[in-house]
């Protein structure tokens, strides 16, 4: 099981989210990246939390991405939703890009994503399932719509058929840590091998999953930079590697 | 000037240097302050009890932390405290050249009235003062240097002397723009310092063109290895994720233990970085020039999230302050630059800001809930003392 880190990004600017409601500031990219690359992680998520249809800092954002210079495994999603964008992509230094929205419907939706597998190979093509329980019902963030919503097995099935990866991201356990239960495994109709799990992780959940699941990775959402042993620590109690 | 949310709280605006988040209007500073009332203060207190039980197991040394200090309010706070925890620390320190009287006075007496071993680092001066001109053309930053080596001394000292636990007061970053929970616990890391103290600059940003530095005579001011850290078990944490942190109130303790207040004109407080030659004179207007605002809002906010001070109130203290003027020539003596050179740096970079050198006497009085903070403050009779003990050369 491979261990990663999420990083928000928007604006310029990288920012802790707790709870999928509250921001706070962390810092500046290029010194984020670059102590995520030498405490050792094993791949890093960027992602632009761009909620709704209004994202004027899509340029200013790749012109910054496109400077880093690392040799982890980047991954990148966040505002995706043309082809023009997905040309811009071309110019940054990542390995692998990411969906989110754009996989829940539409042709146009399904033909980008078609266009982004031809591009980069399926093995680069990862989807995104943020999500949340409600009375024990299922539903799922739509960031275009910027609401959560239900999905149909069929809508699972064909968002399973589309992606090499799929990320389920717990919004109500984000930032909190070890508050992921990992209920949605028993939820989705995913082979666990192609999963990664974010949201509410900690080092005891990740223990926990390396033992008793066959998850492809997991990304811890905030507290990667929390102190300089968190990578080297967890990796060592947990046994990965 | 673009319009800046500004806080419905406090003063801080949207452009704060830390960066700085809002929720209906709140800043993160604010939220993460008022978090303080509802956080379980006894069991956080406990897990650091439990934190530095599982540190001194790895300890080989006589020492059981390590605490840096500068001879402030706060480090007379925190060594008090962690004696209090029966802790054998070991106090290290940076000669910056930037204190005065009072900064030695603190920072002997704090030694000698706990009775602690200590260490202190005084860096070739010449170097230092090349590194605090370069600082000063290319970033208007003259407390970088001492920065670069006060974040990273004492992690080589740690590291030599196999203390397996340092000991900071303040996070900054979460006391003054909330950056992370206190539940978030955060530590010392090379990414913290370099995005919190330094603002990004590293030594390297400070040697090659126009400055004649080798880089071999700057290993203090460079952080250790991260690999060497991670080996080592060599922890550092911050005390004020631990206990509930309120500055004025602890700062003006350490009065009883001999601590010397600083009169300034710049600020209210009397006793942060009391004893520095530049925090309230030249830094001041330095920061002022690149954030646009001074010391003095940060303390007037701090007093706000207390509850001893209306943001009305503050906000006419704020432009008493702002207007305080500053004496700048000690500085550029002490770094030998002739009138003509200071007078070139402030036509070129200062030229906005001309109404605010030269000598001021005035202070002003905060507000009452403010004021019984204040204890009896002092004047500098020196500045820029190279070394002090008992005789200042």
């Amino acid at each position: 099981m491979r261990l990663g880190s999420c990083i928000l990004f928007y604006n310029n600017y990288c920012y802790l989210s707790y709870g999928w409601n509250f921001q706070r500031p962390l810092g500046r990219l290029h010194d984020i990246i670059s102590s995520l690359d030498e405490y050792e992680v094993d791949e890093i998520l960027i992602i632009r939390p761009v909620r709704g249809t209004n994202d004027p800092y899509w340029d200013k954002d790749i012109k910054e991405i496109s400077n880093l210079n690392i040799s982890t495994p980047l991954l990148f999603g966040g505002g995706i939703r043309s082809k023009r964008r997905l040309k811009d992509l071309h110019s940054l230094p990542i390995e692998r890009v990411l969906f989110s929205s754009c996989s829940f419907g539409t042709k146009k939706d399904i033909s980008l994503i078609e266009e982004a597998t031809k591009v980069f190979g399926r093995q680069a093509i990862v989807g995104c399932l943020p999500y949340k329980f409600e009375n024990d019902n299922l539903f799922f963030f739509h960031s275009r719509k910027n609401t959560f919503l239900t999905l149909t097995e069929k809508e699972l099935e064909l968002f399973d058929s589309l992606f090499n990866e799929v990320i389920l991201f717990d919004c109500e356990s984000e930032g909190f840590i070890n508050q992921n239960t990992l209920k949605i495994l028993e939820r989705v109709p995913f082979k666990q091998d192609k999963l990664i799990v974010s949201g509410g992780i900690g080092r005891e959940l990740i223990k926990k999953m390396n033992t008793k699941c066959s998850l492809a990775a997991v990304y811890i959402e905030n507290s990667t930079l929390f102190e300089e042993q968190k990578i080297k620590s967890i990796k060592r109690y947990a046994k990965l590697n | 000037m673009q319009n800046l949310i500004e806080c419905k709280k406090c003063l801080y605006k949207e452009d704060h240097p830390f960066g700085l988040t809002f929720k209906n209007g709140i800043c993160s500073g604010c939220i993460t302050h008022y978090e303080k009332d509802n956080l379980n203060w006894i069991s956080i207190k406990e897990s650091l009890e439990a934190l530095i039980y599982k540190q001194r197991k790895l300890s080989n040394s006589y020492y059981d932390c390590l605490i840096p200090v500068k001879g402030d309010a706060e480090d007379y706070f925190v060594v008090n405290k962690l004696l209090e925890m029966d802790l054998k620390p070991l106090l290290v320190s940076v000669n910056d050249y930037f204190f005065n009287d009072i900064g030695w006075h603190n920072f002997q007496n704090l030694i000698t009235h706990f009775d602690l071993d200590s260490l202190i680092y005084t860096p070739n001066e010449v170097i230092y003062k090349e590194l605090v001109r370069t600082s000063l053309r290319r970033y208007m930053n003259i407390m970088l240097p001492s920065h670069l080596l006060f974040t990273s001394f004492p992690v080589h000292v740690a590291l030599q002397r196999k203390i397996p636990l340092i000991i900071w007061g303040q996070l900054q970053s979460v006391e003054q723009v909330g950056k992370f929970s206190h539940l978030d616990q955060v530590r010392m890391s090379r990414w913290n310092r370099r995005e919190h103290d330094l603002f990004g600059l590293e030594i390297d940003k400070l040697i090659g063109t126009g400055s004649q530095l080798n880089e071999n005579l700057l290993d203090y001011y460079k952080y250790p290895k991260t690999g060497e850290i991670q080996r080592s078990g060599l922890i550092g944490i911050y005390l004020s994720n631990y206990l509930r942190w309120d500055p004025l109130d602890q700062n003006a303790a350490s009065t009883k233990f001999g601590f010397k207040p600083q009169k300034n004109n710049s600020s209210f407080d009397i006793y942060e970085r009391a004893g520095s030659s530049v925090y309230y004179g030249f830094h001041d207007l330095l920061k002022l020039k690149k954030q646009g605002y001074r010391k003095s809002t940060d303390h007037l906010v701090r007093e706000i999230r207390h509850g001893r001070i209306k943001k009305s109130d503050a906000k006419k203290i704020q432009a008493k302050y702002k207007n305080s003027k500053v004496e700048i020539k000690d500085f550029f003596d002490w770094l030998e630059v002739e009138e003509s050179g200071r007078n070139w740096f402030i036509q070129h970079h200062l030229s906005d800001l001309t109404n605010l050198i030269g000598i001021n006497n005035k202070s002003f009085k905060a507000v009452d809930d403010i004021d019984k903070y204040l204890h009896q403050a002092f004047k500098a009779k020196a500045t820029f003392i190279r070394y002090g003990k008992e005789v200042y050369l």
